[in-house]
Formats: C-alpha cells, sequence, structure tokens
C-alpha cells in the first residue's frame, strides 16, 4: 500500500515536487518542441516537394503543350533520386493523365493509386480523398507562359521526415530524460538544503528533550527562514535553560530552607519532647500532691467532723434537757456555730473535689415542689430573726416528680437563700420556681428549671457581678470581715449548675438588690419512683420511740457515749463495742436488732467486722436480719459504695442529729415489731415557766406596720380571737369522730396562728397533739387527745386573757 | 475550358459541314485526318508563340501578336482558333497571307502548300522581319523555315532550326529546343 502523501517524508516530498515539476515543464517543452518541429517539418517537405512539383511542373509544361509524353516522362525520372516521392503524375488540360512516374520502391502500389497504363485515365482519381495516409498528395497547375497546360500531382510519404523526425524526437527525449535524471539528481542534493538544517535542527529537539540538557544550541546555517528558526528555538532553549536554572536555585534554596527548618523543628520537637517529659513529670508531681491533698482533705474533714459530731450531738442532747432561756440561748449559738463550721467544712471539701473532677451528682426521685419548701423552710426562722419577709412564687406543678440530685440542688438552693440573707438587712427575699416555654424538651423526658431568688439587699456593682461566682471572692474582700463566708459558695453552685447541664447569673446594682438565677435540666420521674419516706411534717424533731436493741461499735468515747445517749432517748437498748472484734463477739453471744458501725476503728475496722459477719452463713446475721449501718465522718464519694459492698445496708455521716438516728432507725427497722406508740409526752418537753405570751413575737407583727395604716398587731389578734375558739371545738370534734387528717390539720392551723402571736405555750400544745395524731386518734388513745384539747381549752383562756388586755391598750401610731 | 469547348463545338460544325460537300467517305477520312492534325498544328503555334522571344521594337508590349497562315483552305480554317488567345500578354490574331508584302505585319508565318524555292524567298523576307516561320515538309533542311513540323508516329512533332532564329533575331525556350526532333540548321552541318 502507498503510503499517503501527506506521511511521506519532507525530503521525499521535496524530491517529488521538484522531480515532478520539472517532469512537467520537460514535458511541455518537449511537446511543444516536437509540436513545432512536427509542423515545421511538415510544411518545409510540403514546400519543399511544391517547389519541386512546381519546377517538375514547369520542365514538363511544354512537354504537355506539345503532347510528348515521352519527353514528360523523360523529366519526371529526374524525382527518382527523391525518395519520399512515390509518384508523379502529370495531367493534360483535359484532365486525363498524360504521363505518370512511379518510383521503383512502389511498384507493387500501382493499384493503390488506380494507375493504368492507358492514357484514357482521368486523373480525377487521384484526388486527395483517394490517397490515404502515410501517403500525402500535392496538386499544383503548371503553366506555360502563363496559359494552363494541366497538372501535377505529387503523392509522396514523409520516409525521410519520418526518421528525421523519429531521430529528432529520440534526441529530444533523451535530452528531456536526461535533464529529468540531472533534475532528480539536484534535488535529492537540493533537498539536502531544506532538509539538513530541519534535520540538525530535530536533533538538537531530540537530545534537548531526551537528555534535558538545554545548554545545547542548534546550528545556524543560513540567514534564511530556518535561520530564523534556529534562532527563536535556540532562544526559548535559552529561556528554558534560565527558567531550568532560576527553578533549580529555586528547590535547592528550597530544599536548603526545608533542611533548615527541618533542623529547626527537630530541634523544637527535641525541646518540646524535654518539656513535654518535663510537663510530664509536673503532671505527675501535681497528681501526686493533689491525690496527697485530697487525701489531706478527708482526713481533715474525718478528723474535724469526729469531734464535731461529739459537740453537735451534745448540744443537742442538751438542748432536749431543762435550761434556763440563757443556757438555752447560749447553747444555740453553740448549735449555730458548730453548724456553720460544718458547713465550711463542707464547702471546702466540695470545692476541692470539684478541683479533683470528683464530684459526681447522684440520681434520685423527688418532688421539687415539696424540695422548695422544705428549703424554705430551713430559712424561715433566721429571716424572722432578721426581720425580713421570706416568700415563694412557685409556679410547677406540687406532683411534679424529677430525677436528679435532690440534695446538690438543696445545697444551691441554700446557698443562694443564705447569701440572700446575709447581705439584705430589711426588706423581703423572694425564691422562685418555673418551668420556661422551652422548658419541655422535645423527648419528654427532660425538663428545663428555672429558679430565681431575689434579694433587698447591699446589691452587687456592676462590674464585680461575673467574679461572683469565681473562687474565694467576694464583691468586696473588706465584707468578709462584714458579712462571714468562705467566698466559696456561689462558686461550688456554679459548678453545680454547670454539672446539672444549666447556667447560673445574677441581675444586680448598688443598693438595688440582687436577683440570682439558675437553671438546671432534670429527668422527668415517675410517682412510683419517689423513695417511701414517712410523713414529713413539722414534727420531724420529735421524737419516735423504737424498742429495739443495737450495737454500737466506735472506737471514740465520746461518739461511743453520743450515739449510746441518743439511742437511749429513742428508746433503744444500747450496747457497746470499742472495736470490730468486740463487736463480732458481742453479735454473736446475744441477738441484735441493729448494728450501727463505725468504719475506722482499731485492729478490725467497721468493714471487716460487718464482711465477717455477713460471712457467717447464719440466718441471724443476714443483711435482712440485722441491719449495719455505717458511722463514719468520710464524706467522700465512694463511702457509700464501700460500705454497701462490704455488706452494710446504709451509713450515716458523722457529725449526725438525732432526727437523722431517728430516720435510719425507722428505715431499717421492722417498724411494727420494733416502734413504740408515742403515748406518753414528757412534761420537760413543755416549757411551764415560760410566758404565756412571747412579746418579741408582737415587736415582729409591729415592724410590720406602716405609717397611717389601723394598728396590726390589734387586727390580727382580734382576727386570732374570733378564729381560735371555733378552730378548738373543730379539734375536739375531729377528735370525737377520729377523723385523723382533719385533726391534723386543724392542729396545725391552731399552731401557727399561735406561734405567729406569740402564744408558745399554746403552740407547743398544739404541735404536741398534732405530732401525735397518729398514736391518739383511736380508740385507746381518745381520751388522752380529749384530755390535751382540754389542756388548750385552758391555755387559751390565758392567752385570750392578755390579748384582751392588748387590745384594750390604744392603738399605736 | 469554355474555350475548348467553343473549339470543340467549331471543330464538331465543321466536321459536318466537310461530310456534307464530300461525297468520298475516304476523302472525307482523309479531310477528318487533315483537320485533326491543323488543329494540333494551330495549338502548337501559339505553345511556339509562347516559347519565343521577338525583339522588342518587332512586338511591342500589349501589341497583338499576328499569326500568319498561307496555304489550303483546311489550314485557314482550323487557324482561326488562335483568335483572341493571350500569348505572353499578347492577344493572337490570325492573319491571311495572300501576297507577299503581306508578311511585314506577321510575327509567325506558317506556310503550307507552295513551292520550295518560293518558300525559301519568302522565308529569307521573313528572316528580315524577325518572323518566326513555320513549315511542314518532311525535313527541314528543305525548307528554310525555322520551324517544320513532321508526322512521326501519327504524331505531330517539329524540328527547329536555331541557327536560323538566331539569324531572324528571336531567341527559342530552350524547353522548345528539348522538345525538337532535330534542331541542327542545315548550315551547321559538317
Amino acid at each position: 500500500m502507498i503510503p499517503e502523501f501527506k506521511n511521506l517524508s519532507v525530503r521525499f516530498k521535496l524530491i517529488l515536487m521538484m522531480s515532478l515539476a520539472s517532469a512537467i515543464g520537460l514535458l511541455l517543452l518537449t511537446s511543444a518542441v516536437i509540436f513545432n518541429e512536427t509542423r515545421r517539418a511538415n510544411s518545409d517537405t510540403i514546400k519543399e516537394l511544391t517547389a519541386l512539383a512546381d519546377v517538375v511542373g514547369w520542365s514538363s509544361a511544354a512537354a504537355i503543350a506539345f503532347d510528348d509524353p515521352d519527353a514528360a516522362r523523360e523529366t519526371l525520372k529526374s524525382l527518382s533520386t527523391h525518395s519520399d516521392i512515390v509518384a508523379t503524375i502529370l495531367c493534360d488540360k483535359k484532365g486525363q493523365v498524360f504521363s505518370y512516374y512511379l518510383s521503383p520502391r512502389y511498384q507493387d502500389h500501382k493499384t493503390a493509386f488506380n494507375l493504368k497504363n492507358d492514357s484514357s485515365q482521368n486523373c480525377s482519381d487521384l484526388q486527395s480523398s483517394r490517397i490515404h495516409y502515410p501517403y500525402h498528395l500535392i496538386i499544383r497547375k503548371i503553366n506555360l507562359q502563363g496559359e494552363n497546360v494541366g497538372s501535377i500531382h505529387l503523392v509522396y510519404q514523409q520516409n525521410t521526415l519520418g526518421r528525421q523526425l523519429d531521430n529528432y524526437y529520440l534526441l529530444v527525449i533523451t535530452i528531456a530524460l536526461l535533464s529529468f535524471l540531472i533534475v532528480v539528481l539536484i534535488s535529492t542534493r537540493l533537498q539536502k538544503v531544506f532538509t539538513t538544517p530541519l534535520t540538525e535542527l530535530m536533533e538538537t529537539m531530540k537530545s534537548v528533550s531526551t537528555e534535558k540538557k538545554y545548554n545545547i544550541r542548534a546550528n545556524k546555517i543560513s540567514d534564511d527562514e530556518y535561520g530564523t528558526l534556529v534562532d527563536v528555538f535556540n532562544e526559548m532553549l535559552n529561556e528554558i535553560q534560565q527558567r531550568d536554572s532560576q527553578l533549580a536555585s529555586y528547590s535547592q534554596r528550597l530544599e536548603s530552607e526545608v533542611a533548615e527548618r527541618t533542623k529547626d523543628l527537630y530541634k523544637k520537637n527535641n525541646e518540646l519532647q524535654a518539656i513535654t517529659l518535663e510537663a510530664l513529670q509536673a503532671k505527675n508531681i501535681a497528681e501526686k500532691a493533689n491525690h496527697i491533698k485530697s487525701d489531706f482533705m478527708a482526713t481533715i474533714s474525718h478528723e474535724i467532723r469526729t469531734p464535731m459530731n461529739g459537740v453537735l450531738g451534745m448540744v443537742e442532747i442538751l438542748l432536749r434537757t431543762r435550761l434556763t432561756d440563757k443556757q438555752t440561748k447560749l447553747l444555740n449559738t453553740v448549735q449555730r456555730s458548730g453548724k456553720s463550721l460544718l458547713l465550711l467544712i463542707n464547702e471546702i471539701l466540695d470545692f476541692s473535689k470539684f478541683e479533683s473532677g470528683k464530684l459526681s451528682l447522684v440520681k434520685q426521685a423527688f418532688r421539687p415542689y415539696n424540695l422548695l419548701q422544705d428549703t424554705l423552710e430551713l430559712f424561715i426562722e433566721d429571716a424572722r430573726a432578721k426581720g425580713l419577709q421570706l416568700r415563694s412564687e412557685l409556679v410547677i406543678d406540687e406532683h411534679l416528680v424529677l430525677i436528679g440530685d435532690r440534695n446538690r440542688l438543696q445545697q444551691i438552693l441554700s446557698n443562694l437563700l443564705s447569701n440572700a440573707l446575709k447581705f439584705t438587712n430589711r426588706g423581703e427575699i423572694i425564691l422562685r420556681c418555673s418551668i420556661p416555654e422551652l422548658g419541655q424538651y422535645n423527648d419528654n423526658k427532660h425538663i428545663k428549671l428555672y429558679f430565681e431568688v431575689e434579694d433587698s439587699g447591699i446589691g452587687i456593682p456592676y462590674d464585680k457581678q461575673n467574679i461572683v461566682f469565681e473562687a474565694f471572692s467576694q464583691v468586696d474582700s473588706s465584707t468578709t470581715r462584714e458579712y462571714s463566708g468562705t467566698g466559696l459558695g456561689l462558686s461550688i453552685c456554679k459548678q453545680l449548675v454547670s454539672l446539672m447541664d444549666g447556667d447560673i447569673g445574677v441581675n444586680s446594682d448598688v443598693n438595688s438588690g440582687s436577683t440570682f438565677w439558675f437553671t438546671i435540666t432534670l429527668e422527668l420521674g415517675e410517682e412510683n419512683l419517689l423513695p417511701e419516706t414517712t410523713q414529713e411534717n413539722d414534727c420531724a424533731q420529735e421524737t419516735p420511740q423504737f424498742a429495739a436493741t443495737v450495737l454500737v461499735a466506735e472506737d471514740n468515747p465520746v461518739n461511743q457515749e453520743l450515739a449510746r445517749t441518743m439511742l437511749e432517748i429513742l428508746g433503744c437498748e444500747v450496747l457497746l463495742a470499742s472495736n470490730g472484734k468486740e463487736a463480732i463477739s458481742i453479735a454473736e453471744a446475744q441477738p441484735l436488732d441493729m448494728i450501727l458501725m463505725d468504719c475506722h476503728m482499731p485492729q478490725i475496722d467497721g468493714f471487716k467486722a460487718t464482711e465477717h459477719l455477713r460471712t457467717q452463713n447464719e440466718l441471724r446475721f443476714a443483711k435482712e436480719q440485722l441491719p449495719i449501718i455505717a458511722l463514719t465522718a468520710d464524706v467522700r464519694d465512694g463511702i457509700r459504695k464501700q460500705c454497701l459492698q462490704a455488706g452494710m445496708n446504709d451509713y450515716i455521716s458523722k457529725p449526725f442529729t438525732l432526727s437523722e438516728l431517728a430516720h435510719k432507725l425507722s428505715q431499717w427497722l421492722d417498724v411494727s415489731k420494733h416502734q413504740l406508740p408515742v403515748v406518753t409526752f414528757k412534761e420537760e418537753d413543755i416549757t411551764p415557766e415560760n410566758s404565756t405570751i412571747e412579746k418579741q413575737a408582737w415587736e415582729r407583727i409591729r415592724e410590720l406596720q406602716r405609717p397611717d395604716q389601723p394598728d396590726v398587731l390589734h387586727k390580727l389578734i382580734r382576727l386570732y380571737l374570733d378564729n381560735t375558739p371555733d378552730l378548738i371545738d373543730l379539734l375536739s370534734q375531729y377528735a370525737r369522730d377520729m377523723d385523723k387528717q382533719a385533726f391534723t390539720e386543724t392542729a396545725h392551723m391552731l399552731k401557727s396562728s399561735s406561734t405567729n402571736l406569740g402564744a408558745v405555750r399554746l403552740a407547743q400544745l398544739c404541735e404536741k397533739i398534732e405530732c401525735n395524731a397518729d398514736a391518739q386518734i383511736n380508740q385507746n388513745n381518745q381520751a388522752k387527745a380529749l384530755e390535751l384539747i382540754q389542756q388548750i381549752q385552758s391555755e387559751y383562756q390565758q392567752v385570750e386573757k392578755e390579748l384582751e388586755a392588748e387590745l384594750s391598750r390604744p392603738d399605736t401610731e | 475550358m469554355k474555350h475548348f469547348k467553343t473549339i470543340h463545338l467549331i471543330r464538331q460544325f465543321i466536321l459536318l459541314l466537310i461530310s456534307l460537300l464530300t461525297v468520298n467517305y475516304g476523302y472525307a477520312a482523309s479531310a477528318q485526318d487533315k483537320f485533326d492534325e491543323y488543329m494540333v498544328k494551330a495549338a502548337f503555334t501559339m505553345n511556339f508563340a509562347r516559347l519565343t522571344q521577338w525583339p522588342e521594337k518587332r512586338l511591342k508590349a500589349s501589341e497583338e501578336i499576328n499569326i500568319c497562315v498561307m496555304g489550303n483552305e483546311t489550314l485557314k480554317s482550323t487557324f482561326t482558333l488562335v483568335n483572341g488567345n493571350n500569348i505572353n500578354g499578347h492577344t493572337a490574331r490570325l492573319k491571311i497571307i495572300s501576297r507577299l508584302n503581306m508578311i511585314k505585319q506577321c510575327h509567325i508565318l506558317f506556310i503550307s502548300g507552295i513551292k520550295q524555292s518560293n518558300m525559301r524567298q519568302i522565308f529569307k523576307l521573313a528572316q528580315q522581319h524577325s518572323i518566326l516561320t513555320i513549315s511542314e515538309l518532311p525535313d527541314i533542311r528543305q525548307s528554310h523555315a525555322i520551324l517544320n513540323f513532321v508526322m512521326h508516329k501519327h504524331k505531330v512533332r517539329f524540328q527547329i532550326d536555331p541557327e536560323k532564329a538566331q539569324q531572324a533575331g528571336l531567341k527559342i525556350s530552350s524547353r522548345l529546343l528539348k522538345l525538337a526532333i532535330i534542331k541542327k540548321s542545315i548550315a551547321n552541318r559538317p
């Protein structure tokens, strides 16, 4: 297959083109020459032969004129030398063949020309139409001195001419072929003029592209377009080389830079490693230190709590004995101081827990409404003492049950409330709680609560509002002295709130009070999740009676004594053990209803002793049969778990109050078996030496007096006097009807109003019947209740007398 | 061609006339031959005139060439065909000669049927006037004419005495000489 033209090499194309051009030229030239030559030769032949015919004609003219064919033939014979002439025919005037001559070479052609021997033949037979190639005919007239005598017909063949032309053509063609050959030869050489620089350039390009040597230059051979091409190419190479070298220098610079940086990096890395190592060491040290600190904290807490337990417990017990007003006052101060010391210790402990991140929340179901009420209750007394009004605006469902750390929430609220109390000298404190619009979460499992504690206190300057939540800070360092506190309270609040997925903040200004608010998110709970609690009422402080034998294992003699006293107050029979070993032997020796076990004791500690008893595989030492409750001053989070793991049922952290202890007893002892009905009242609980009316209460009421208003005290007294007799009547009626609930409520109402007006003894009596409602409102004790109502009746008569006396005085301005 | 046709017609006419006049067939045949013969001779004569050059003064340009005949009737009648023919730019004119003094005007003189002695006289005179003289004797050596018709193989041929022509001041074309049977003059004979 012939390759396409465009794919042929330039070399070949050039040769082909040049050859083709020259071939065409030569062909045209040769054709022209041959054509021209043929024509010329033809016309020459015709001219020559015409001239010859004319000469012969002239020579024969006389012969024809004188009718002498022989003479004419002689003349014609002279033509025999001419090789081209085939025949010569003379015709006379009449058009008849006069004489003819046929070349001896063509004798056999005679008939071809219709030549006959007789002279009668007509010359018209010899017209040119009858003479065919290769023969040609020339006809000339013959004149004799102007007079036509006949004609001469010359038949010829271009033998000579043909031969001549053949030679000529041969020559021309030979020359043409030779020239073509030369052209081809020259063009094969000439194409190098074009292709050589191209090939060289290509070679250069190839070597540039394969060897990547940009310093190679193409040779410039000529100043034509190729020269320009080479120049341009070289220029291009130049540029590439320049860029290449630039690039190379760049990359070199980059490399060195990278190397330098790597070195730097390596150095820095080393430094960093060293620093990390140091930091790690520091961390370890810090962790160790922190561990030591937290251990220290626990120890301190334990060490402080243990004596505090003694102090507070003893004070509590002492307060239950018959004391003078002065003594009671002093003891109350001791108790308050002890409690605030305990609070401080707790705060510091909490704070250290936050620091080490060890504080975790407990999950338990509770009613926030109750919690708020209870919390508020705690401060009512203090608020009243300070002459402040403490109230709440709770916009939540009373029966709402939530799951969360009840105690921690109470801690926050207490903190805020105590702060409010601390910094407010007059006016009011309002506790608010609501569920914000967006409080209800989509999953219906969580709820957001909003709390607010508003006071009308000294306020916080705007620029200090942020730092109040920081540890160890108070608005003014001077306030620390004026207002007590570690400055940790709000910081702890903030931490707790954030643990409960909420925010805390304050709106305040100097002298316009403060409003502390916070939000928390809690899980929604069910009614049935609530822990079974004994009906909590004002009677919590009342001492229930338990018929139980309780072993107290405690190494500290003060605490041993305290626990024994408390348990005896609660009606228990108490056994004592100074360590675990003793406890075990006592437990094994005689039947027990409960063991209070101190955790940290010499020889065998509480945990081990418990474990020992639990593993005795005796039914009486089973968890259900013999409740063991830990007594511990350790308040670390893990302690509860540790106690439970050891096989204990519960724990009481030191210092504990009588009610706490009573609560635990009622929780773990079989109430039906061990709790005794409160049937007897200890006379010493009532304070007969107290005046009927405490006038301080009246003073508190008078503080609420506003100018140009009716006397508040008188108003209240009148209200009291109007209602109380009816209430007492109702009380006795309910007692007879044995309507326990109505009885309790009426007693409570009477108690509250009496307290407000300072009728202390009456209030105490009311409280008594209220708290013993369970025991009294039944068949057996109905009489006892009625007897108590009788006492209330007589007490009221005295109160009435004094109130009447007050009313008889004119209204104070 | 037209010319030939006319001649042909004339010839046919004359032939018919003669055949009417002569009863003798043999004679008639001989007369026919004679007629043809003179026709050829008349044509030949005109050709002679064409191949002969007269002295300038004798034949001026555009002057008529007078062809004179002296002889029998056949001769005279056949030679009429030369009349009007163009000879080298001159128009031919037949002149019948009956008297001797008439020959001065002739350029060509054909004499037939007279005595040799008389003929000699006439031709000598004619020579002086540069007249191309023609006879029809068996041999030119008897006639003293420049040209002499002879019959050769039943064809009209002619003899020439170039010397006499030269003496008469006439130049006769070589082509004519080439065709002549005898070209030698008697005088040149050894």
